[in-house]
């Protein structure tokens, strides 16, 4: 069970983390804020019956939920590769990092940015995309290898 | 070449443009909204659950109620798990749907009804409410050893008072009994199962008597009463009453009968 305040406190550390969560599978940053709104929405409204433990890892999951909907309903209307995305105000500091991580499959991509830049154990990885804890680490394997290898092919 | 090698994993984050502004005051405006938002109100039972679950309540009830009142129950407890055998059904014996008994120094239990188109047999179970303050007999055991009034037939053996009667408790005398049905009572002979003598009570009443139509029926039940008088050895007569009823069928209460 959380309260309002500590609610509002942990959304707001976790403020940087939705945006690059939503963003690894959003390729529009207006689609990232609807998704995290209905998130924030959800989570307020169920924060009753959520552990502060495990408050982290359960409003990552509605995020993620809430991605895949939007991803979904994207889909339906027009192929996003289709449309052309309007240019991010700030271009990210390492564009061909940027190119490298984007050509990584989602399934692989979405736990190394969980637990290598967002800092979730594998045990709260495994709880957030519901799979097993040797999945979360065959994933992890497999991702740091697509990832060195489409960064030495971005190199070359 | 490892990714970690390279430092990439710790890079990760320049992948990713800064937050964007406006990104930012959506999230912020949607945390003030919902701080905004009224708390919200503890969940009340919906009125059409409370009547449905009311409604269920009420039709459990009525349908044990009923059930019981048919003697279902007792047919399902006694006969089909594993109660009166079907000798005894065959025999006359029927068995008791419900019973209530109203007594202050009795405890009587109707345990076993027999009933052919001329008698009907109730064998009860009697015994004192306060065991410890008194000793049950039928005033059929009280009798005489020729000179004194106050002997006890018991078991085969003639007793004084003092060799039957433990110190410290009184006689407790069941005397006589009415059977009543409806609005008739019927004289009952009063016997006991040698066994148990002076606890188990037969009384066995004559049904001939009511001539042509005998019993009401209510819904294949048959509802009577034991009123037995009983009192303390040379006190006053107490009436303890004891109502039962039971499966009856027409043809079981008139083919018999002259």
């Amino acid at each position: 069970m959380i309260d309002e305040e500590t609610f509002v406190d942990e959304v707001e550390a976790m403020e940087r983390t939705l945006y690059r969560v939503s963003r690894s599978l959003l390729k529009s940053p207006e689609d990232c804020a609807d998704a995290v709104q209905e998130a924030l929405t959800r989570a307020w409204a169920w924060r009753g019956r959520v552990e502060a433990a495990y408050f982290r890892p359960w409003l990552t999951r509605i995020v993620i939920n809430e991605c895949h909907t939007i991803g979904r309903k994207r889909r339906r209307v027009v192929l996003v590769d289709e449309v052309e995305q309007p240019a991010p105000a700030f271009e990210p500091p390492d564009d061909r990092l940027r190119q490298a991580l984007s050509a990584v499959p989602e399934k692989l991509k979405v736990p190394l940015l969980l637990h290598y830049l967002e800092g979730f154990s594998v045990a709260e990885v495994a709880q957030i995309l519901r799979i097993p804890q040797g999945t979360v680490k065959s994933r992890l394997h497999h991702a740091r290898k697509r990832l060195c290898a489409e960064w030495g092919a971005m190199k070359e | 070449m490892k990714a970690w090698e390279n430092g990439l994993l710790e890079r990760l984050d320049n992948a990713f443009e800064p937050t964007p502004d406006r990104f930012h005051r959506r999230f912020d405006s949607m945390l003030a909204a919902l701080q905004a938002q009224p708390a919200p109100k503890p969940r009340r039972l919906r009125m059409r659950t409370a009547v449905v679950v009311t409604l269920i309540v009420m039709l459990l009830c009525v349908t044990a109620f009923a059930l019981e009142r048919l003697g279902v129950l007792y047919f399902l407890t006694e006969r089909v798990a594993g109660g009166m055998s079907t000798e005894q059904a065959e025999a006359g014996v029927v068995p008791v749907a419900w019973q209530q008994c109203e007594s202050e120094r009795l405890s009587v239990t109707v345990r076993d009804i027999y009933m052919d188109g001329e008698r009907l047999a109730v064998c009860a179970h009697i015994e004192p409410r306060e065991p410890d303050a008194y000793r049950l007999l039928s005033e059929t055991d009280i009798g005489t050893d020729g000179e004194h009034f106050d002997r006890i037939w018991w078991q085969g053996k003639v007793l004084s008072f003092d060799e039957w009667l433990p110190e410290g408790k009184e006689m407790l005398v069941v005397s006589n009994a009415v059977l009543q049905i409806g609005d008739r009572r019927l004289p009952v002979s009063v016997d006991w199962v040698a066994q148990d003598q002076g606890e188990t009570f037969s009384f066995e009443a004559r049904l001939d008597v009511f001539g042509e139509a005998p019993f009401k029926e209510n819904d294949g039940m048959m509802e009577a009463a034991l009123l037995i008088q009983s009192h303390l050895y040379g006190g006053e007569n107490e009436q303890s009453t004891v109502t039962f009823a039971f499966p009856f069928r027409n043809e079981q209460g008139r083919k018999e009968l002259p």
